[in-house]
C-alpha cells in the first residue's frame, strides 16, 4: 500500500506527461503533469481519445495519425506538435502488446516550451536542408541531361572495366539495350588491338581510331575517334574511367572516296599521256619509220592530247559543280529555243551516224527558269551518250513537258542503241564508270554522267534510267521550275 | 624471242610491238586477262607485259594464276600499269610479278631494257 503510494506521488510528480490507453483508445490513467500540460483534469481527461486532446494542437498530421490509426498506434512513434500558445510537447507514443493482443498504449509527453527556440532552429535547419537536397537533385538531373543530350557517346568504366554509365549516344553507337550494356565488361564490344591501344593511349592524353561493330539492326561498322581518360574520384579511392567516343565514320568514307578519286583521276590522266608520250618517243628515235607510220603516230598523239584536254574540263566542271558554295545563274528562257541549239551542235555528227532526231513538245510549255547553260550541258551530255552508242539508222527521240501537279519539267531522251544491263545501271553515274564493252570502241572520260546528276542534284531535280539489253535507253530528267526572281 | 603484251589498251599494244619488233623480238598480244593467261600457256612466251586493269581478269589476278601454273611459273612477268601507288607495287610483288613500270613510259627504252633481260635469260 505505501509502495502504490509512493509509485503514484513519484508519477505525479515526474516532469513527464503520462497517459494510459486502453485497447479501444481511450485514456484511462494520466498524471498529474499531464494534467497541467493538457489544462485538464483528471476527470475530464479519462475516456478522452487522443484525437480529443489534440483538438487545439497545431500539428495536424498527429491528429489525423491517431484518426487514422483509430486511436490504436499500433507502432512506436515519436512527434514534436505545438499548441497556439506556444507550449512545445515531444510526444512520444509506444503501444503496449501481449502476444499479438494490443492492450493500449502509453503517451509520454516532455513539455519543451523553453527549448521551441532551438526547435525552430532545427526546423529551419532541416528546411536548409531540403532545399540544398533539391538543388543537387536538380543540378544532378540538369547534369544528367546534359550528358544525355551530347551527340559523342560517353561512358564511365568502373576500376573492373565494367561499364556503369553510358548515354543515349553510347548506346545508339554500340547498338544494345540500355539493360543489356549496364555492368557489362566494355570488352565485350572491343576488339583486342583497340581494348588495349585505348589504355596505351590514355597515358599520353591521346586518342585512338577504332571500329566498334554494331550490334543491332544494320549490323555497320562504325568508325570512331575515342579518348580515354582516368577520373579520380576522390583521393585514394580507386580508379573510373571516362570513355569519349565520335562517330566519324561519315568524314572516314569521304576520305577514302576523295583518294579513291585521286587515284582514278591520275589514272585516267596517266592513260592518254602515255600514248602522247609512247609515240613521240618513237617517232624522235626510230630511223626506220614509214611516211605512213609516222602520220599514223601523229594523229594518235592528236587524239590523245584531245582526250586529256576533254579530260581536264570534265574534271573542272564537275568540281565546279560540286563545291558548296556553286550557285546556278537562274535566268528565263524558252526550252523550244534549247532544242533547237541542241539539234545545230549535233547536225554533223547525226548525219555522220545516219541518225534522225525526233523533238517532241508538250502543249503549253511555259518558259522554263533555270540555269540555261547547264541545262545545255546536261542535254549536251545526254545526246552525246545517245549518239555515241547508237548504231546508224535509228531516231533518237527527245520529249519534253510540263507537268502541273508539281511544277516540274520532265526531259525524255529516248534511243535505240546497246541499253544497259541491270547491274550496269546503278554504275553508270559513278565517276569515271564506263561499261567495259565500249571502253576502246568509243571515247569518252566517264565523267558525262556525273555532270548531268550533279547538275539535275543542283537543280533539286531527279532522273532517272529505265533500259534494258538490246532495247535502248531512256533517260529521264525531272527539273522543277525554279522561283522567280531567283538572283539575289 | 618472244614477248606477250596484255593490256586493253590499242594504242599501248602498238606502240610496244613497233618498238619491240624494231629490235628484233617478236610480240604477241591479248586484250583481257584471261585470253591472256590462255595464251601464255599456249604460246610459252619468255616475259609478259601485264597491264592491271583489264577486263575479264585484272592483270593481278592473271599474275596469281601464271604462278600457280607449273608451265608457265617461271616466265618472267613485268607489269605495265597507270597504278601508281606504293601499295600497288607491293600488291604486284607480292602476287609474283617480277618487275613493275608505271605509265606512262618510254617504249624505246623498254625495248632495250627487254633486250638486255632476254639476252640474259637466253645465256
Ligand atoms: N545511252 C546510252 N546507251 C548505252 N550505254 C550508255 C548510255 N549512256 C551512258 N552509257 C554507259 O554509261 C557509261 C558512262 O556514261 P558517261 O556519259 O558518264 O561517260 P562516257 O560517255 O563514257 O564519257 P564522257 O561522257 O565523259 O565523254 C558510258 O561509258 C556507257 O557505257
Ligand atoms: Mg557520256
Amino acid at each position: 500500500m505505501k509502495s502504490d503510494l509512493s509509485v503514484k506521488l513519484l508519477i505525479d510528480n515526474i516532469n513527464i506527461s503520462l497517459l494510459m490507453l486502453d485497447s479501444e483508445g481511450r485514456i484511462i490513467q494520466s498524471n498529474a503533469t499531464a494534467e497541467k500540460l493538457f489544462k485538464k483534469t483528471r476527470i475530464q481527461l479519462l475516456n478522452k481519445t487522443m484525437h480529443d486532446l489534440l483538438k487545439d494542437f497545431e500539428i495536424r498530421d498527429i491528429k489525423e495519425w491517431f484518426l487514422k490509426n483509430n486511436n490504436k498506434p499500433l507502432k512506436r512513434n515519436a512527434l514534436i506538435i505545438s499548441r497556439t500558445d506556444e507550449t512545445g510537447v515531444s510526444m512520444e507514443i509506444a503501444p503496449i502488446i501481449h502476444g499479438k493482443q494490443y492492450n493500449g498504449a502509453i503517451v509520454t509527453c516532455i513539455n519543451i516550451s523553453g527549448k521551441m527556440d532551438l526547435i525552430k532552429q532545427l526546423s529551419s535547419t532541416q528546411e536548409e536542408f531540403k532545399k540544398r537536397t533539391n538543388q543537387i537533385a536538380e543540378e544532378r538531373d540538369r547534369f544528367h541531361m546534359m550528358i544525355e543530350s551530347i551527340s559523342d557517346g560517353v561512358l564511365l568504366l568502373n576500376n573492373k572495366y565494367n561499364i556503369i554509365l553510358f548515354n543515349s549516344s553510347m548506346r545508339k553507337l554500340i547498338g544494345v539495350s540500355a539493360k543489356r550494356l549496364t555492368n557489362t565488361p566494355l570488352k565485350k564490344y572491343l576488339k583486342e588491338v583497340y581494348y588495349s591501344e585505348l589504355f596505351r593511349k590514355m597515358k599520353y592524353f591521346q586518342s585512338e581510331t577504332i571500329e566498334i561493330m554494331n550490334q543491332e539492326g544494320d549490323k555497320s561498322k562504325k568508325i570512331v575517334s575515342a579518348y580515354m581518360a582516368p577520373l579520380i574520384i576522390q583521393r585514394g579511392e580507386e580508379l573510373e574511367f571516362l570513355l569519349t567516343i565520335r562517330d566519324i565514320t561519315r568524314e572516314k568514307q569521304l576520305d577514302e572516296m576523295k583518294s579513291q578519286f585521286v587515284s582514278n583521276v591520275s589514272h585516267e590522266l596517266r592513260t592518254p599521256l602515255s600514248s602522247i608520250k609512247g609515240f613521240t618517243a618513237t617517232l624522235l628515235a626510230r630511223k626506220g619509220l614509214s611516211g605512213e607510220q609516222k602520220k599514223r603516230f601523229l594523229t594518235i598523239i592528236d587524239h590523245e592530247s584531245d582526250r586529256l584536254t576533254r579530260l581536264i574540263e570534265d574534271l573542272l566542271s564537275l568540281s565546279r559543280i560540286e563545291t558548296s558554295s556553286f550557285k546556278l545563274q537562274f535566268s528565263e528562257f524558252d526550252l523550244k529555243k534549247l532544242f533547237e541549239e541542241l539539234k545545230h551542235e549535233f547536225e554533223h555528227l547525226l548525219k555522220e551516224k545516219k541518225l534522225g532526231i525526233l523533238i517532241n513538245f508538250g502543249k503549253l510549255l511555259p518558259k522554263m527558269n533555270a540555269d540555261r547553260d547547264k541545262i545545255f550541258q546536261l542535254l549536251v551530255n545526254l545526246l552525246n551518250n545517245a549518239v555515241k552508242f547508237t548504231n546508224s539508222n535509228t531516231d533518237i527521240e527527245i520529249k519534253s513537258l510540263f507537268r502541273k501537279a508539281d511544277n516540274c519539267f520532265v526531259i525524255t531522251i529516248k534511243d535505240k542503241g546497246p541499253g544497259i544491263s541491270r547491274k550496269n545501271l546503278e554504275k553508270i553515274f559513278e565517276k569515271f564508270f564506263r561499261i567495259e564493252d565500249s571502253i576502246h570502241t568509243i571515247p569518252g572520260t566517264g565523267l558525262g554522267l556525273s555532270i548531268v546528276q550533279g547538275i539535275v542534284e543542283k537543280h533539286n531535280g531527279r532522273i532517272m534510267v529505265k533500259s534494258q539489253p538490246g532495247r535502248g535507253a531512256r533517260f529521264i530528267v525531272e527539273i522543277p521550275q525554279g522561283m522567280i526572281p531567283y538572283n539575289e | 624471242m618472244k614477248v606477250l603484251v596484255i593490256d586493253d589498251d590499242p594504242n599501248i599494244t602498238e606502240m610496244v610491238k613497233v618498238n619491240l619488233e624494231l629490235d628484233g623480238i617478236t610480240v604477241i598480244s591479248a586484250s583481257n586477262g584471261k585470253d591472256g593467261v590462255e595464251l601464255a600457256k599456249s604460246q610459252n612466251p619468255d616475259l609478259i607485259l601485264m597491264d592491271w586493269m583489264l577486263p575479264k581478269m585484272s592483270g593481278i589476278d592473271a599474275v596469281k594464276l601464271l604462278r600457280g601454273d607449273p608451265s608457265v611459273m617461271n616466265i618472267p612477268i613485268f607489269m605495265l600499269t597507270a597504278r601508281s601507288q606504293v601499295n600497288d607495287i607491293d600488291m604486284a610483288f607480292q602476287a609474283g610479278a617480277d618487275n613493275y613500270i608505271t605509265k606512262p613510259f618510254n617504249p624505246v627504252k623498254l625495248a632495250e631494257l627487254l633486250q638486255n633481260k632476254l639476252n640474259k635469260i637466253n645465256r
